[in-house]
Formats: structure tokens, sequence, C-alpha cells
């Protein structure tokens, strides 16, 4: 049983060769679109995620900020109020859902020197927790002890464009620098790390145990950061609130008044730097969405044009045995034949997209074979649900009508 | 082979008035006969070819295919004996166009059911096609074919299932002489293979040739004329 012959529908389709570009391309570039589109904000998620990742080490954690609703981008000693003190950080590591807290005292002024050499990295006074917190790594010598911190010792580790910097032909450990006039010896170098979000330098930078710049460097009190890590991986919310609510009631803040503290969620901030650049692929997948509507139309009208065209062959083919199933399954064929063309097209396109997207992204291409298989088979519904007015216009012709013609 | 009573066919064109094509006709044809309707246009001779090729269904009356009722048969039962015991020759050939004779004169296997070996269906429709003079044309395009070739590869293809039965609409009607002749030519033989043949036309020449000659009225039978052979 086979009204439905594949070579004879193809050369149908390829009747009106221009006809059926018109009927395939809507389809054909919604899908390429879509997949370029999604292609490109799958690269821009992963490299925003990447940067921001790279920043924060890891993304369950908690970031605790001083001061209220006005604290935006990089904090400093020289920009936070002094209402986050490391009492509150400690009281923020007996919380249940905290597993540690880092502390961080942080200054962008401070000039640090080598013998005849000048260099201005990030100072981050931290605790003995940051590295392994961040998951970060020494490339070489030893991080703080908890002993070290104790004693607030005057001791460093450098990032790798701060070694570039002052030690060019040296060896910097052992090595003594000055930050703002107070020598530090030179304990570590850490690995580095790359770029963070809109691309700086992740590696300018000098640690020195947080007791240290508190008491010996800065003299300031309070902390610019406490990065509180989350004890069950992804509960972030809970953990913000927790936390929310100890630093309120440690502040003892009205009911009704505000924070003076900031809490940030890392993934948060991630989803919504990867949100902006999604705004642009929904602009383009509402384009693609048109293109498939007009290709659906354009179907539609061109192929109840070629069965008014037709009748003739309609009217023979009833003649020769055909039921009015058979010639509507031929048409739904020739339909799906469409479909299938337009599917191919379309793929190619997303492909040649996909490419051109990961070249220009410098990342890796990723073939989104499920999204492909889903498109495809969403466009090949869609054809044949296209066919199915011409399909039922043919098979209700009346042979003799049709042979009339 | 066809046997019909008081067959009539009434057609409603819009609003207006229904016109009456056939008012209940009668007439028998036996197998192996070789008739002519002929007649006037607006006689109703093509509306009693589509009714007896099943393409169509009388208003009122009997039709006995082979024995069996086929008056009140379903589209798909009438589908069925158009594709085995039916075929069909038109005025205006009805090929498809940029499809090979060989690929036309397959098409009715289709509609077969159960549809033969691609190989084989090849193997007759060639057969088909040398029996009709056309064999070395087998690769041809209709436009590459005259109008006689085009009707003969329409009886090729009418002739694929082996049906009993062929009705032929005006067949020499947009051929010229010779090659009309040619054509009638070859219902003649077939109908002396032993199959049935029904043919309209308004040429008194062609139907002359054929074995009777029944000419149509205002939708009833006027004349019957016995071939002078």
């Amino acid at each position: 049983m086979s009204p439905v012959n594949a070579s004879l529908t193809l050369r149908s389709l390829r009747r009106h060769p221009r006809r059926m570009a018109a009927m395939i391309a809507g389809i054909a570039i919604a899908i390429g679109f879509l997949l370029t589109v999604d292609a490109a904000g799958d690269n821009a998620r992963r490299l925003t995620m990447a940067q921001v990742k790279n920043m924060l080490g890891t993304f369950d954690t908690v970031l605790v900020r001083p001061g209220g609703g006005k604290t935006r981008g990089m904090v400093s000693l020289s920009n936070v109020p002094p209402t986050l003190t490391f009492a509150d950080a400690e009281a923020i590591a007996g919380l249940p859902a905290v597993r540690q807290v880092a502390e961080l005292q942080n200054a962008f002024d401070v000039d640090v020197q080598y013998r005849d050499r000048q260099h201005t990295p990030a100072v981050f006074g931290v605790s003995a927790n940051w590295l392994a917190l961040r998951g970060d790594s020494l490339a070489r010598g030893q991080f703080f002890t908890p002993a070290q911190l104790a004693a607030e010792e005057r001791a460093a580790v450098l990032g790798a464009d701060v070694v570039a910097a002052l030690f060019p032909n040296e060896d910097p450990l052992g090595g003594t620098v000055r930050l703002g006039g107070v020598p530090f010896q030179v304990q570590g170098v850490l690995a580095a790390r790359g770029a963070g979000p809109g691309g700086f330098s992740l590696d300018d930078v000098i640690l020195i145990p947080v007791t240290t710049a508190s008491r010996r460097l800065f003299n300031r009190d309070f902390l610019t950061m406490a990065v509180a890590q989350v004890r069950a991986p992804g509960e972030n919310a809970a953990a913000l609130a927790a936390i929310r609510q100890r630093l309120r009631e440690r502040h003892h803040i009205a009911e009704a008044a505000l924070d003076d503290f900031t809490l940030t969620d890392p993934s948060a901030v991630a989803a919504q730097l990867a949100a902006v650049s999604g705004r642009l692929a929904s602009i383009l997948r509402a384009a693609a969405l048109i293109a498939l509507g007009l290709g659906a139309v354009a179907i539609i009208a061109l192929m109840v044009l070629g069965v008014s065209e037709r009748r003739a062959e309609i009217g023979v083919r009833r003649a020769a045995g055909a039921t009015r199933g058979d010639i509507l399954l031929q048409f739904l064929a020739e339909a799906g034949g469409l479909g299938a063309c337009a599917v191919a097209l379309g793929l190619l396109l997303g492909a040649a997209g996909i490419a051109g997207m990961a070249a220009w992204q410098h990342q890796p291409a990723r073939w989104p074979w499920r999204e492909a298989a889903a498109l495809a088979t969403a466009a090949l519904v869609l054809a044949v649900g296209c066919g199915l007015l011409p399909a039922a216009l043919a098979a209700r012709l009346d042979p003799v009508a049709a042979l009339r013609s | 082979m066809i046997e019909i009573d008081g067959i009539e066919k009434t057609y409603r064109r819009g609003s207006g008035a229904p016109v009456s094509a056939l008012r209940g006709l009668s007439l028998r044809i036996a197998r192996g006969e070789m008739v002519a309707i002929r007649g006037a246009s607006g006689s109703g001779k093509s509306s009693l070819l589509h009714i007896l090729g099943l393409l169509d269904v009388p208003s009122r009356g009997r039709y006995r295919l082979e024995g069996a009722d086929v008056g009140a048969a379903s589209d798909r039962e009438r589908s069925r004996l158009r594709a085995r015991r039916i075929g069909f020759v038109f005025q205006s050939f009805h090929l498809l166009p940029r499809t090979t004779a060989l690929e036309n004169v397959e098409v009715p296997t289709r509609y077969l059911g159960a549809r033969p070996p691609q190989a084989a269906v090849r193997r007759r429709a060639a057969s088909m096609l040398e029996r009709v003079g056309l064999g070395p044309r087998l690769r041809h395009y209709p436009s590459e074919l005259s109008g006689g070739e085009q009707q003969r590869v329409a009886v090729a293809r009418a002739l694929m299932n082996d049906p009993p039965l062929l009705l032929a609409d005006e067949p020499t009607g947009n051929l010229d002489a010779a090659a009309g002749a040619a054509v009638l030519d070859l219902l003649l033989e077939l109908r002396a293979e032993g199959r049935t043949v029904v043919l309209v036309t308004h040429d008194a020449v062609v139907a002359a040739r054929a074995q009777r000659q029944i000419v149509l009225r205002d939708g009833l039978i006027a004349e019957e004329i016995p071939c002078p052979l």
C-alpha cells in the first residue's frame, strides 16, 4: 500500500524551484536562527559564569559587604562604612547553614615597592582560610597559617602580575616588599587566574594576613567583605536569609529599617549578567518565530495554489483508483518532503551559525543535538500541519470536476 | 459486463433550477463489446461515462458492474473497482508533466492496494508501452511526445492494471486524423483481446467503427445503431 512515492514527491516539489524556495525559506531560516542564537547565548553565559567563578572561586558562597543598598561594585576600605566587624564574621561563621567565613580587608591605593621598583596592585588582607575557601592554589611557597594570623606577621603572597612587575628577573620568595613603607616578607606566589568579569586581571594582587592588615598597615578594625561558604551547596538562599537575620539582630536594626549591609548570592549575579546577553537573543528568537510563521503561511498558500494547478493530476489519480485518503496522504507527504528539505537547509544554516559564533566568541563549538532534533521534529510537524488544508482541499475535489479542467 | 436501469442524474448548480443530465436511461453492454456513445454536447454522454466509470454516482437508478450492484458503493469501494476493473483514456491525455512515459504508466499500480515489486511494475509498464508501439520512447517526457504518442501513453496507463473495461472520453478529439486513427486501431485491438470498450465521441466516423452506436439526446437513448460490418 503505497500511494506515496518519494522520488515522485520530490519531483513534484522540484517542478517550481522558486516556489519551493519560498516554501522552505521561512522554516529553514527559523531553525538556523534559533540554533545560532541559542549557541551564542550559551557561549556568552558560559563565558560570564566562568569569569565570575574565576573571580569568586566558588558559587557556593554568600558575599557580605558593609553598607546598605548604596554599595555597588568593588568595595575597598576607602568606600565602605565601618559597620562589618570581625565579630560579625565570627557570628556568621557560627550559623548552622554556614561552613566557614573568610575575612577580607582590601585597598587599591597602597604603593608596593621592591628595591627601586614600584607597583600599585590590589592589597587583600585575608584570613588563613581564604585560599582553601576559594579553591585557589599557590604556584610556589606557603600560604598563611592561623599561627601567622594570630601573630600578625608581616608576610605576603604575590599574584602573578605583581611578580612580573616587581621581580622580573628574580626569585620573589624570601624577598622583602614594602607596602606603604611597611616591610613584608614574600612567602608564596599565587597560581595565575586570568581575567574576571569585564576582563580585568585577577593576578594583580598582594595577599597579607587580615590581622596584620587591620592592626599594622591600615589601622582599621572593620572588614570590607566577609565571604560565607554555604554548608549545603546550592542552598545559598537559605543561608542568605539566616545571615540577614543574624546581622540585623547584631546591628539592632528596627523592623521597618533597611539593612546596613549588602548580601550577594554570586550565582544570582552571574545569572543576571548572563541575562543581559539574553535580551538580544530574545529579539532574534522573536524574529525566528516570525520567519517560521511566514514560512507556514507560504507553505499553505503555495500548496493551495499547487492543488488548484494540479486538478487534472488529482482527477487522473482518482480515476486510476486513488481514494480520497490516498490523495490526502500524497499531499501530506509533499508537505513532509518540504519540511524535510527545510529542516536539512535549516540545520546547515544552524551549523554554520554555531561554528561562526564559536569562532567569534573564542569558544569551542558545541553541537546542540537535542535542540536540533527537537527543532527538526517541530518543523516537520509544522510543515505537515500546513499541508493539512491543501491536502484536504485536494482530497475533497470531485474527480469529475477535476478532470474537466 | 454493464447493466444500468433507469439511471437519472440531476445536477444542482448554485441556486438555479436543477438540471437533468440523464433521465431514466437503461443500457446493457456485454463483455467484449465495443460501444460508441454519441450525442451533441449536453446530451448527457459525459455524465453517463462518469457514472459508468464510478467517478460519479447516479441520482437514481441501478448500476450493476460485472454482476455486482455498485450504485451504493462507498468511495473506497468505488476507488478499488476503478483501480482494478476500469481503465480511463481522456481527450486531453492528462499525463503528469515532467514525468517520463514509464513513470506515467506506472501510476495506477500505486492504487492496487498491495503494490507489486518495483522491478515487476517497471517491466509491465515497459511492455505496455511496447504494446502501444512506444517501445523506443520509454524515458521521454510528455513534452517530447506528439499528441498521438501521448494518447498512446495514456492507453498504456489505462491498461497497466489489466482492467476488463476501458472507458474513453473523446480519445481522438485532440488528435489529427492519422493519429486519431492509430489510437482507434489500438482500441479495436484491445477489444479484440476481449476487453470491453466504451467510447464517447461526437465524431460519426469514429463511432462508426464501433460494434454498436448509442446516440443520446436530452439524457435518453434516442437511437441504437448496430455495426454495419
